[in-house]
């Protein structure tokens, strides 16, 4: 992958630098195919056609290429998709590529295409990804009693990982006065619960052969696209429907899993989705936050990359950045930030939208 | 409960007969079973559920932007606009509001206060 965070680099350009080093990892020349996610380079970059187009900059005509797109959770999709197209033999390999290029716009006009994937309604009166989730925040807090204080811990837990990312968009710390301080995007939710706007892109090439890291599990769920006519403002169905097919797959329970990665746009999504995958039990998940169970050193690291928050958020390709921070973290080549242990199990939960298209994937280290 | 303005503020929403569930706005096919949607009149009071005050608003809204959700009789929630933004650092979880429609934005009005004044269609 690219390192996250505003680049001179175009699109393409990201997207083939991810390419080729996803490819030399892997020791590959050549693919049966690609897989592109990109949520909305229509609107980002003027950019369509898109998988046509990087398949051409990569070399790889005449190769099959197909674009899927499920919003912000893109990258994990396209991995669940060439899981899917691998497993029906039809394929051996498969180069699945995610990139966004955000920053080219300015913040008010990249909102707004960010908040195109929210329901007609709720968008025709200004509601925004942060508005949605503050809504989603301050019903959660209310219900469960989590204060600020669990929101802050998740932002300076992710920003202090991402110190140790040489990807990561934001490589500097925070305190809680920082974080507590920063400016009021929508109440209850302030800048520092808030992730970035990113560029950069990330790779895979997925195989049918047998290597050291192999997909355990993979499950997806969608819900309601308007956020109110949701069962439950306090938990995502979507994310808890993929979780239950992943884990039924990988034929484990939510415990064996050593290290995640999951999708804190928002920091209280963090929260809600420790829960939604069954790591602890719902409302209660924000203590376990506290006592720094999820920290690098804690017993179940959550987000050793930074998560969405520092490591960047280049919204199509945050999902299979995920999933590449598990390979290297299950590897043990995380590098400064590698967790000190052996790990078995690792799960990944992306959302896309506003937890209208969740995705779960586990991964096994079987070396 | 008493309205300056008269009867409780009708809402027009959908109803599916099968699945007896409601959707505000207004569909035409249910979004559990697929089937055809009637059109009802639902009674527009209910109580805040959540609430935020968006100072960063997409292009064309003017901050602060006050939003919540409420839960209407029967169940149903609806996203709208609080109808006054002054009101936004005193709002709270469980209170009464009711909802109006117009031109097809929804809006949330605290029944406290002499402001209470809902629009009759
Ligand atoms: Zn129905």
């Amino acid at each position: 992958m690219t390192k996250f965070g505003p680049s001179d680099r175009r699109l393409e350009e990201l997207m083939y630098d991810a390419a080729v080093s996803a490819m030399t990892d892997a020791g590959v020349d050549d693919v049966d195919g690609v897989v592109v996610g990109a949520m909305s380079p229509e609107s980002f970059t003027g950019d369509s056609n898109i998988s046509a187009f990087i398949t051409d900059y990569l070399g790889l005509v005449p190769k099959p290429t197909l674009r899927i797109e499920t919003a912000s959770s893109t990258g994990a999709a396209i991995f669940d998709g060439a899981f899917f197209a691998l497993a029906s033999g039809f394929f051996k390999n498969i180069l699945v590529l995610a990139g966004e290029k955000m920053t080219t716009l300015p913040t008010g006009a990249a909102t707004k295409i960010l908040s195109e994937v929210l329901s007609p309604q709720e968008r025709r009166q200004g509601g925004t990804m942060p508005a949605l989730a503050a809504l989603v925040a301050r019903a959660y807090m209310s219900a469960h009693g989590c204060g600020r204080e669990a929101l802050t811990r998740v932002a300076v837990k992710n920003h202090a990982n991402a110190v140790k990312n040489p990807y990561a968009h934001f490589q500097y710390a925070v305190d809680a006065q920082r974080v507590e301080t920063s400016k009021m995007i929508s109440d209850p939710l302030r800048l520092y619960d808030c992730s970035p706007l990113s560029d950069g892109a990330a790779a895979i090439v997925m195989t049918t052969d047998k290597m050291p890291i192999r997909v355990a599990g993979i499950g997806h769920g969608t819900d309601y696209i308007s956020l109110a006519q949701r069962d439950s403002l306090t938990s995502f169905s979507s994310t808890r429907v993929a979780t239950q097919k992943a884990f039924k797959m990988a034929g484990i329970k939510p415990s064996k899993i050593d290290v995640a990665e999951i999708h804190d746009a928002f920091t209280p999504f963090e929260i809600i989705g420790c829960e939604d995958v069954g790591f602890y039990e719902p409302g209660t998940a924000w203590k376990h936050v506290l006592d720094g169970e999820t920290e690098i050193a804690g017993p179940l690291p959550v987000n050793p990359s930074g998560g969405l928050k520092a490591r960047g958020h280049p919204v199509g390709a945050s999902g299979l950045a995920q999933i590449i921070e598990i390979v290297w973290q299950l590897r043990g080549n995380a590098g400064a930030r590698q967790i000190d242990k052996r790990l078995r199990y690792g799960l990944t939960q992306s959302v896309g939208g506003l937890g209208t298209s969740n995705i779960v994937t586990i991964l096994e280290n079987v070396a | 409960m008493i309205f300056p303005g008269g009867a409780p503020p009708r809402l027009e929403g959908s109803f599916c007969g099968k699945c007896r569930k409601q959707f505000v706005p207004v569909r035409m096919h249910c979004s559990k079973c697929r089937g055809r949607t009637d059109l009802v009149y639902l009674d527009g009071c209910g109580k805040l559920i959540t609430f935020t005050t968006l100072y960063v608003p997409p292009e064309g809204f003017m901050p602060p932007l006050v939003m919540g959700i409420c839960e209407i009789k029967g169940g149903l929630r609806v996203f709208g606009e609080i109808h006054d933004y002054r009101l936004k650092d005193s709002l709270e979880i469980g209170e009464a509001v009711f909802v109006t429609e117009k031109d097809g934005k929804y809006f949330l009005h605290l029944e406290r206060g002499a402001a209470a004044q809902p629009a009759t269609s």
